[in-house]
């Protein structure tokens, strides 16, 4: 079975209150319950959105991406205001439309009465398919109408809310006197109505260790006796008034004894009613504390060390104070009215509500007699054991298995008469097709040249149809497929047809391949696809006539139906038709576009996997540092060859909206801009999106919407290069710094994965990420694979003249060690130049060249290069080296001097060793991972140090160790997408956090 | 001065000497760089908008739109 639960009564306002904590625990407990022998999808307004993550978290594992259900509503839809009253409607149908696209077997609402102070939508119809199970809190506003229900706006809403839970198909009542009770009221069959229950956490419990427990609770909270403990909300029914003058009525003696603690967040207009209670009562301020709200872990020791719990209400739906001060080890007396004796479940301990003195009497009764209270102890516990979450949840199990085995609604009344058939042909129609009015009253016209206005009469007539029915050809970018496109409806092929398929432009045909076959089309020459059935097409399926079919008229008619009956597009389309006929007319534009993608988005996702690999810095501005290197070339292996059955889908964030970078994607692969537009993201829940780009100026102002993709369902990913502005922060700027750190703790708290270029790197990010707090959007940290950069595999072709004379000719005097990178402290060149000083000092000629464009943080030493002594003679600095001049200095050079203080790969050492060029380089864990026994290391951290080494090396002259296997570029984006790719199968890669 | 840090820079872009010179020069008073750099940020990145409206649409929605159109009376 399929069981939408919706989860709006956590999510809204009533998250603060008994519905929301009811909603979620249940939640938890059904989810372990039958999450195994059924298919359970979450259901969350994506509207609400200030609580989602957390409870999100709170339903993890149960609630992940492919158990997660985001549907999109409206803004402003609050019953409240005579303003929002489309605006709910519609909100009402598109969600209605969207949990119908479920094909669920069961939606089951945990909270229908909500909707009124905030943005919550709970249809008001029964959802098309499969049961409407809702759960039943309480009817209480109809015992108390003035209370309750005084202003008109919210009688007609509440009517109207309580109307739509009576036609659920089950109400699954939170205590037999609210069963009864809607049994009464709402005239319902008894098997409609089934009471679950209600359970308690098992954070409710008397605390292991009592010892001082008592006075710390009594300091935390202000109170300086021994009290007589309330806890619950301020309504009028809660008869808090009552408990007052109750107390008040107790002797001085007691009253001096004990104090009177009231927990709970309180209004002003309630708190002067309970002030006015204790003027009365002639009670001192001193005797009533008031806590205000108190959190859970609190609430608990409140519980356990309190002499008496009292719950004087008069009317409740079940009680849940009293059962958790059970639960906590606390003596309990309540009222003796609805709900209460359920959960108290001890005569002696009830009284009536509206009877001061007998409340009194109880009150008096435990707090003199110390057995009577250690016997309602001993009750309590026995009493609270059952009630468990989940022996809720499976009464409720049982219930929806036992409805659902039962026969189902009776379908809607269909229309009188024939359904009405609209034929829109652009060939000649088949002689069969006459045939089909023994199933429908049938229209039949020729395609329009043009698409009629709205008022036009083809509209008018069209509006009308049950059924639309093509004939023809329907080629992407066709006539008859753009009038389909806004008219849904089948197709019957025109096979056999001698017409010849309409010409296509060459842009609306490159389109139409790229739409159906993605980059990899405009590469080839892929025609363009015929219309197949998804929702952007309208076409709900295309029929090809069989001439072995004997009744070709029936067979079409009976494909017909069915597809109107069950495909997504025939919903969408009907939803359609009741929103124009109804409220969009009072809509303004921006409403109007948030129905349309509200719909569009409710639709289940069809095509291809996609990732949307996030290219915003580098189609923006390439300026060729080393990051954007490997953006290039992974992102451009991955359009020529996408990893299998996924399309590859650069995107932009551009003016604070994602956009398909189809233009970068375009000049990429050398193909003419202009083919593609540059439009605006829709994402689908089963899209990927991968942060390939070091995004960490645009990051923060994406991540809000960013979070809600990853709500929706979206896999997040990022790849990370490295994190040397953290290991080593006095070679960087501070604001560099700074961004780099901010960048960092955004794509942790957002991804499900992390790529690092290095095994080291990923293990520097497991270090850092454990030892700092994060907080993850889901409450989870991100797993973390890693994968090699590729080497272009390039013969090294050298140029000798490509080499200046005055660096050609000291090469040939004497040895050259070779710098290949950046100017910027980490690389350590101060370190090597004063190096190769000492060597000079010690008589050991060599040369020290620089090939390295000017960084930060390197002002002394371009002073130390730029008025150096042996500048140009045994030093040299080339800033601006094109690669000619590079691969002529690689082949000149002795061997790569690599004293890097920090790498996130070390991309220089690779392109060393393809020109069998001998590298001395520091032993950092990621040079011996990526070059393995190749280089020769040495330790030094000091000039004198690393001066040894060097002498020693020019001294023996090693040969370099086997080089390690490189993979080129092909085999490094394939690694990263089989990384990427494991987490939506859900498989597992070496995790690390 | 707000409205000149950008055409400055894309100004300086042109001018890899002098932008490079300026730069060593704005480094050395970190408080002026960060609050420069934080400028151009401001400037250059407008927050991402989880709001949709009629302007920023996308392709499925449109399509969705376009058959609603269709079927509502002229407004």
């Amino acid at each position: 079975m399929k069981i939408v639960l919706d989860m709006q009564g956590a999510q809204c306002q009533s998250r603060h209150r008994g519905i929301g904590r009811y909603s979620l625990e249940l939640a938890k407990a059904f989810a372990a319950l039958a999450g195994q022998r059924h298919d359970l999808q979450f259901a969350f307004n994506a509207q609400l959105d200030e609580a989602t993550d957390a409870l999100i978290a709170a339903l993890q594992p149960q609630a992940d991406r492919s158990h997660r259900l985001m549907i999109k509503s409206l803004p402003r839809v609050a019953a409240q205001g005579a303003e929002n009253t489309a605006r709910r409607q519609a909100a009402e149908q598109v969600m209605r439309l969207a949990l119908d696209q479920q094909h669920a077997d069961v939606v089951w609402y945990s909270s229908m009465i909500e909707g009124y102070v905030d943005d919550a939508v709970i249809p008001e119809l029964p959802v098309r398919r499969g049961l409407s199970v809702a759960t039943l809190y309480d009817l209480i506003p109809l015992h108390d109408p003035d209370a309750y229900l005084g202003h008109p706006r919210v009688r007609a809403w509440y009517d109207a809310k309580v109307k739509a839970m009576a036609q659920c198909d089950l109400l699954l009542a939170i205590s037999d006197w609210v069963r009864d009770d809607a049994l009464a009221r709402l005239q319902l069959p008894a098997e409609r109505v089934v009471t679950v229950g209600a359970g308690v956490d098992p954070r409710f419990a008397r605390p292991a260790d009592m010892r001082g427990l008592a006075e710390r609770t009594r300091q935390a909270h202000g109170i300086h006796r021994p009290y007589v403990l309330y806890n619950g909300g301020f309504d009028p029914r809660k008869n808090v008034a009552g408990l007052i003058a109750a107390y008040g009525a107790l002797p001085p003696s007691l009253r001096e004894q004990y104090q009177l603690v009231i927990v709970g967040r309180i209004g002003t207009e309630p708190m002067s009613l309970l002030s006015a209670a204790m003027r009365e009562a002639r009670l001192p301020a001193s005797s009533v504390v008031f806590t205000g709200y108190v959190p859970d872990g609190a609430l608990v020791n409140l519980y356990a060390c309190c002499e008496l719990f009292v719950f004087p209400s008069s009317m409740e739906g079940f009680g849940l104070p009293p059962l958790e001060a059970m639960a906590c080890g606390a003596p309990v007396i309540g009222s003796r009215t609805t709900s209460l004796p359920e959960v108290i479940g001890e005569p002696s301990a009830m009284f009536d509500p509206s009877d001061r003195d007998a409340i009194t009497r109880m009150m008096r009764e435990v707090l003199e007699q110390p057995a009577r209270a250690q016997a309602l102890r001993a009750h309590g516990a026995r009493q609270a054991r059952k009630f468990s979450w989940p022996a809720v949840a499976e009464r409720a199990l049982l219930a929806i298995e036992a409805r659902a085995s039962q026969p189902a609604r009776p379908p809607a009344p269909a229309a009188p008469g024939k359904p009405l058939l609209y034929c829109l042909h652009d060939t000649p129609l088949p002689a069969w097709l006459k045939d089909l009015e023994q199933h429908y009253r049938m229209e039949v016209t020729a395609l329009p040249t043009a698409m009629p206005e709205a008022g036009a009469t083809l509209s008018a007539r069209l509006r009308t149809a049950d059924r639309i029915l093509y004939v023809g050809h329907a080629a992407g970018g066709s006539r008859l497929s753009a009038w389909m496109q806004v008219w849904p409806g089948a197709l019957l092929a025109a096979a056999g047809s001698n017409a010849p398929p309409p010409p296509i432009d060459r842009i609306t045909r490159s389109r139409s391949a790229y739409a159906s076959h993605g980059y990899a089309a405009l590469l080839g020459d892929v025609p363009p696809a015929c219309d197949s059935p998804t929702p952007d097409s309208g076409c709900l399926g295309t029929l090809v006539t069989d001439p072995a079919e004997p009744e070709p008229a029936a067979a079409c008619a009976r494909q017909l139906e069915a597809w109107y009956a069950a495909s997504p597009l025939a919903d969408q389309t009907r939803a359609l038709d009741e929103l124009a006929q109804g409220v969009t007319a009072s809509l303004d534009e921006d409403d109007l576009a948030r129905v349309c993608d509200a719909i569009a988005a409710s639709m289940p996702p069809s095509g291809p996997r996609r990732w949307l690999v996030d290219v915003t810095q580098i189609a923006r501005h390439d300026i060729g540092t080393g990051v954007q290197r490997v953006v290039r070339s992974v992102l451009r292996q991955w359009l020529l060859q996408p990893p299998r059955d996924v399309r590859i889908e650069p995107v932009a964030l551009v003016d604070g909206h994602y956009r398909y970078a189809r233009h970068y994607a375009l000049g990429l692969l050398g193909l003419e801009a202009g083919l593609l537009d540059d439009d605006f993201v829709s994402i689908r829940a089963n899209d990927t999106y991968v942060g390939l780009d070091w995004s960490a100026e645009t990051l923060a102002a994406g991540e809000p919407l960013l979070r809600e993709w990853h709500r929706a369902g979206v896999d997040m990913h990022f790849v990370v290069h490295d994190l040397l502005p953290l290991t080593l922060p006095d070679a960087f700027h501070p604001f560099a710094r700074e961004l780099f750190a901010g960048w960092l703790r955004r794509v942790c708290t957002l991804a499900d994965r992390l790529h690092c270029v290095s095994r080291a790197t990923a293990d520097e990010l497991a270090r850092w990420m454990t030892s700092t707090d994060l907080p993850y959007q889901f409450g989870q940290a991100p797993s973390i694979a890693s994968f090699h950069l590729g080497v272009e595999p390039t013969t090294p072709r050298t140029d000798p003249a490509a080499l200046p004379s005055p660096l050609a000719q000291a090469a040939a005097q004497r040895p050259t060690l070779l710098m290949v990178g950046t100017l910027e402290p980490r690389k350590a060149h101060e370190l090597a130049l004063d190096a190769v000083e000492r060597l000079w000092t010690r008589q050991i000629d060599a040369n020290l060249v620089i090939v390295g464009h000017h960084g930060w943080l390197v002002e002394n030493l371009i002073r130390r290069l730029e008025g150096h002594t042996e500048r140009d003679r045994r030093l040299f600095w080339l800033a601006d080296a094109d690669d000619a001049t590079l691969e002529a200095i690689y082949a000149a050079a002795t061997a790569l001097l690599a004293p890097s203080l920090g790498e996130g790969f070390g991309l220089p050492l690779i392109e060393a060793a393809h020109h069998q060029l001998p590298v001395i380089a520091r032993d950092l864990p990621v040079f011996r991972e990526i070059m393995g026994d190749y280089p020769h290391y040495f330790r030094a951290t000091d000039a004198d140090g690393l001066a040894q080494s060097l002498a020693q090396w020019l001294a023996e002259r090693p040969q370099p160790g086997a080089p390690a296997p490189w993979p080129d570029w092909a085999r490094s984006a394939a690694a990263l997408a089989g990384a990427v790719g494991q987490v939506r199968q859900g498989e597992g890669v070496q995790t690390i956090v | 001065m707000k409205r000149l840090l950008t055409p400055l820079r894309r100004w300086l872009a042109a001018r890899p000497r002098l932008r490079r010179q300026l730069t060593l020069i704005v480094y050395r008073f970190p408080a002026l760089d960060m609050r420069l750099r934080g400028l151009l940020h401001a400037n250059e990145r407008s927050s991402a908008d989880c709001r949709v409206d009629a302007a920023h649409l996308g392709a499925p929605a449109r399509v969705v739109q376009a058959r609603l159109r269709a079927r509502m009376p002229s407004r």
